[in-house]
């Protein structure tokens, strides 16, 4: 493989790794206080607002069913708006950042789902304030699910992020398609599916790694 | 210490609208160990849960520490509520939290620094016995030594009053002696006023001042615990007393049993004493006055707040009817409590 191949190889990794870590990160970010109002506005709940919590769902629930490729291009004049142009790396990660908040928020909601009623109860008992209640006791106990979640998120971000090449946004998928694909160029090809496949093995295996330090449930 | 006036909650769901607690009333005094007792789905688990105001009454007060819960707000409620120790049967230990971290946690909320914080909890860990545990996780625990932690974690904002939720129904008898003694050490060490609801009466008897009955939502007997066993009032209590205290007797003799005197037949008594009176002979005398032969059938003594209480279930068997009945009448006179179950053939 020539030099120029591999430098290519090279800048598309870091393309991708820079969508995906931004958008993941910015993701997880509006994401988890979104699933945490998703569930504290939830009938029964402290915070309980079932017309907020019905409005949150529909509108989570949309978002998360328009397919990525459509989202990608739907959205334009928001990506325009937001960073001052629709093509390029930085412009894919507002669809994907896009992407990643509904689906962070079902994750936390699912997660925070998981802690025992119980736990809540008794800190209620402590004389624990809604907020402390949230930090202290729900996303501390959640914390294994939540880590879990994010990394199918950031997984999934890498998987989204080949289609980014729709609007120029370059990466790791958008080389496969270009040079292995379109130019029959079956190195790059396999080149770019095994990079990311070790890239995927990395990040679930970072996650695994992580979950297992925060979940004191298995001795 | 504790003062629930005419409290009422009604669950409105699928259905009809369930009564859990109707118009209950009741005082503990401070220093005490009030026990409510009750069948499940009685409604002690509802009024345990008003006083702290994790459910919230319908109507009626709840004073605990000199103040109506239910006239503050949000944020005097949370003062209010550092001040009520609540322990549960499922323990309620943060999973992610080790033992130390988990008493620590009422101390966090509360704002308290590191230094402080350490300083309250390792004297916790030593009380319940939990010292060499202060680095596990509730996971590696056991069910008595996570009860522990839950009880170490409600003393930690070293409160007035400490609610117990069915604290011993998920553990094994063993380990239940065990937690009701650490409950009783503290309070006697700490002056700490108890509150438990249980369906075993065991815990009663080996732990509580006095007690309260509850069936369908209110309280149908109260009093001290000795009286209370001593002297049951109401079908439901004798029928708690009964099963907590007394074997029952063998079928063979209570497929024999009929109601009513006949001749041939000699009845069956079951003589209930307290205190002193188990030193008495009264059934040798009773045997040598009147002629009659007692076949004890079974017998028992138990220490309830350190009073013996005995139970006896005798066949008087006399020469006829008349004979019978003179015994019958002299025993009834002692300072016993007499009852005849019924009559049985020799």
């Amino acid at each position: 493989m020539s030099a120029a191949k591999l430098d290519l190889l090279t800048s598309s990794l870091w393309e991708t790794l820079y969508m995906v870590a931004v958008s993941g990160g910015l993701g997880a970010l509006l994401g988890i206080p979104l699933g945490i109002l998703l569930y504290t506005t939830k009938p029964g709940r402290m915070l309980q607002n079932h017309w907020l919590h019905r409005l949150l769902g529909i509108v989570i629930n949309a978002t998360r069913s328009v397919p990525f490729i459509i989202l990608l291009v739907a959205i334009i004049p928001f990506t325009r708006w937001i960073v001052g142009t629709s093509i390029g790396t930085t412009a894919a990660i507002v669809p994907l950042t896009l992407g990643a908040i509904p689906f962070v928020a079902r994750i936390t909601e699912g997660a925070l789902n998981e802690v025992p009623g119980g736990l809540i109860e008794a800190a209620q008992a402590m004389g624990a304030t809604p907020w402390q209640i949230v930090r202290k006791v729900l996303l501390a106990e959640a914390m294994p699910g939540l880590i879990h979640g994010l990394t199918l998120m950031l997984i999934t971000l890498i998987g989204y992020s080949a289609m980014a090449g729709a609007i120029g946004g370059g990466g790791l998928g958008d080389l496969g398609i270009r040079y292995g694909y379109q130019r029959f160029d079956s190195s790059m090809m396999i080149s770019t599916v095994v990079i990311l496949i070790v890239l995927v093995q990395l990040v679930q295996s970072l996650g695994d790694w992580l979950v297992r330090r925060y979940d004191h449930t298995r001795h | 210490m504790i003062s629930l006036k005419h409290l009422v909650k009604t669950y409105h769901g699928h259905g009809a609208p369930v009564h859990a607690v109707c118009d209950v009333s009741l005082d503990v005094a401070e220093g005490r160990i009030y026990g409510v007792i009750g069948a499940s789905g009685a409604g002690k688990s509802t009024l345990i849960r008003c006083v702290n105001l994790l459910e919230r009454p319908d109507a009626g007060e709840v004073w605990v520490n000199g103040r109506d819960l239910l006239t503050l707000t949000d944020a005097e409620l949370r003062q209010a509520r550092r001040q009520i120790g609540m322990i549960f049967q499922h323990f309620n230990l943060l999973s992610t939290r080790s033992v130390f971290d988990n008493v620590a946690l009422p101390l966090e909320l509360a704002g308290l620094s590191r230094s402080d914080i350490v300083a309250r909890v390792q004297p916790l860990l030593a009380l319940t016995g939990l010292e060499a545990r202060a680095n596990h996780y509730p996971a590696q625990l056991s069910g008595g030594q996570k009860q522990r932690v839950a009880i170490a974690r409600a003393l930690a904002s070293e409160p007035k009053v400490l609610l117990c939720d069915e604290a011993t129904s998920a553990l094994d008898p063993e380990t239940t002696r065990s937690i009701l003694a650490l409950l009783r050490d503290i309070n006697e060490k700490l002056g700490l006023t108890i509150l438990l609801i249980t369906h075993e009466m065991d815990v009663i008897k080996t732990l509580c001042d006095e007690v309260a009955l509850m069936e369908d939502g209110a309280v149908v007997e109260r009093g001290p615990v000795q009286a209370f066993f001593a002297r049951p009032q109401s079908a439901t209590a004798k029928r708690f007393v009964q099963a907590a205290l007394e074997r029952p007797l063998p079928e063979t003799i209570l497929s024999r049993l009929q109601s009513a005197p006949a001749a041939g037949l000699d009845p069956l008594v079951r003589i209930t004493y307290v205190g002193g009176q188990v030193d008495a002979p009264v059934l040798s005398h009773l045997s040598r006055e009147f002629g009659v032969d007692v076949n004890i059938l079974s017998s028992q003594i138990e220490l309830i707040q350190h009073q013996p209480l005995g139970f006896m279930v005798a066949q008087v068997e006399a020469q006829d009817q008349p004979a019978a009945e003179t015994a019958l009448a002299w025993l009834q006179q002692q300072e016993l409590q007499v009852e005849v179950l019924g009559y049985v053939s020799r």
